[in-house]
């Protein structure tokens, strides 16, 4: 251990794993250089997938944000009963689980975003 | 490692890279014997302990490196080139390519798994290692049992460095805590 480092990070380096012995390894690697593989494509076309479908989400995640908070909006500077939104009598909680429901869409759009 | 034989070590991995890039299997096979330890001990740890699985994947990542080593440019080194090919070929597995986060969140989610054995300092070292959050067990691997650099390991990792030095912090704050029976401040 070098003066200046840390006792912790000689204890973690103490501790690695044992190396891995190569056991053939080496030799069946080489032998498989020549083998047909297609990984390398397959790698390709999964990450243009992902990345096709991640951007779909962005998107989709987007449009909700977006038309809640249009809907929101909207509704806050309509004037008078321009915009009736009617509660049936019979389901007084209907306004309240709406607006939740719409916080929640707002969050998760929000926060798969962010995960981008 | 001491910074001489590191040294004369990269230049000889220099020079067998090149002479794999003309072709030559020789050299690729004396990269593949130099690499396939750290290599195979990283997707190991990834895999779970997943043996198998991990040499296989070991074996693609060097079959892959050969396949592009003319887009090796030589900007880091070979080593570090190696364990993203390996990163990548393990996403692209789990169906997550490109996802390390997303996928360090699934195996948070599973029970931590380690079938090794070990007694005394060793074993706590692991309990307290597979108590660590996945991304921070990446960092702690990458940084110091695969003998990366910070900056080398960001890039493996595809983490920008300071989010990367961020994980090693809080991780060793977590380790510093559950060690402290040991007296890791006394080790030498």
């Amino acid at each position: 251990m070098s003066p200046q480092e840390d006792p912790l990070d000689a204890l973690l380096r103490r501790h690695a794993p044992p190396p891995v012995a190569d056991a053939g390894f080496s030799e069946r690697t080489l032998a498989a250089l020549d083998a047909p593989f297609d990984a390398a494509r397959a790698l390709a076309d999964e990450q243009r997938r992902w990345a096709a479908r991640r951007r779909r989400w962005r998107w989709g995640s987007a449009g909700v944000a977006a038309g809640a908070l249009l809907f929101a909006g909207v509704a806050a500077v309509s004037p008078g009963d321009a915009l009736p939104i009617e509660i049936p009598a019979e389901a007084p909680g209907s306004l309240p689980l709406g607006l939740v429901m719409m916080a929640g869409a707002v969050w998760y759009a929000w926060s798969a975003l962010r995960r981008g | 490692m001491a910074p001489d034989s590191a040294a004369i070590a990269e230049a000889e991995s220099t020079a067998w890279i090149a002479r794999a890039r003309a072709g030559d299997r020789a050299a690729f096979g004396a990269l593949v014997c130099a690499h396939q330890s750290r290599v195979r001990l990283q997707l190991r740890r990834l895999a779970r302990g997943d043996d198998a699985l991990a040499d296989d994947l070991a074996q693609d990542t060097f079959v892959l490196a050969w396949r592009h080593l003319a887009g090796f440019r030589g900007d880091a080194r070979f080593a570090t080139w190696l364990h993203r090919i390996a990163l990548t070929r393990f996403l692209q597995h789990v169906r997550r390519p490109g996802a390390l986060e997303d996928w360090c969140e699934v195996v948070d989610a599973e029970p931590a798994h380690d079938p090794r054995l070990a007694e005394g300092l060793a074993y706590d070292v692991e309990r307290a290692l597979a108590e660590l959050g996945e991304m921070q067990r990446l960092a702690i691997l990458h940084c110091y049992h695969l003998d990366l650099s910070h900056a080398e390991a960001a890039q493996v990792l595809g983490l920008p460095l300071g989010t990367l030095k961020s994980h090693v912090g809080r991780a060793k704050a977590r380790l510093r805590t559950r060690l402290a029976a040991w007296n890791p401040e006394s080790t030498t």
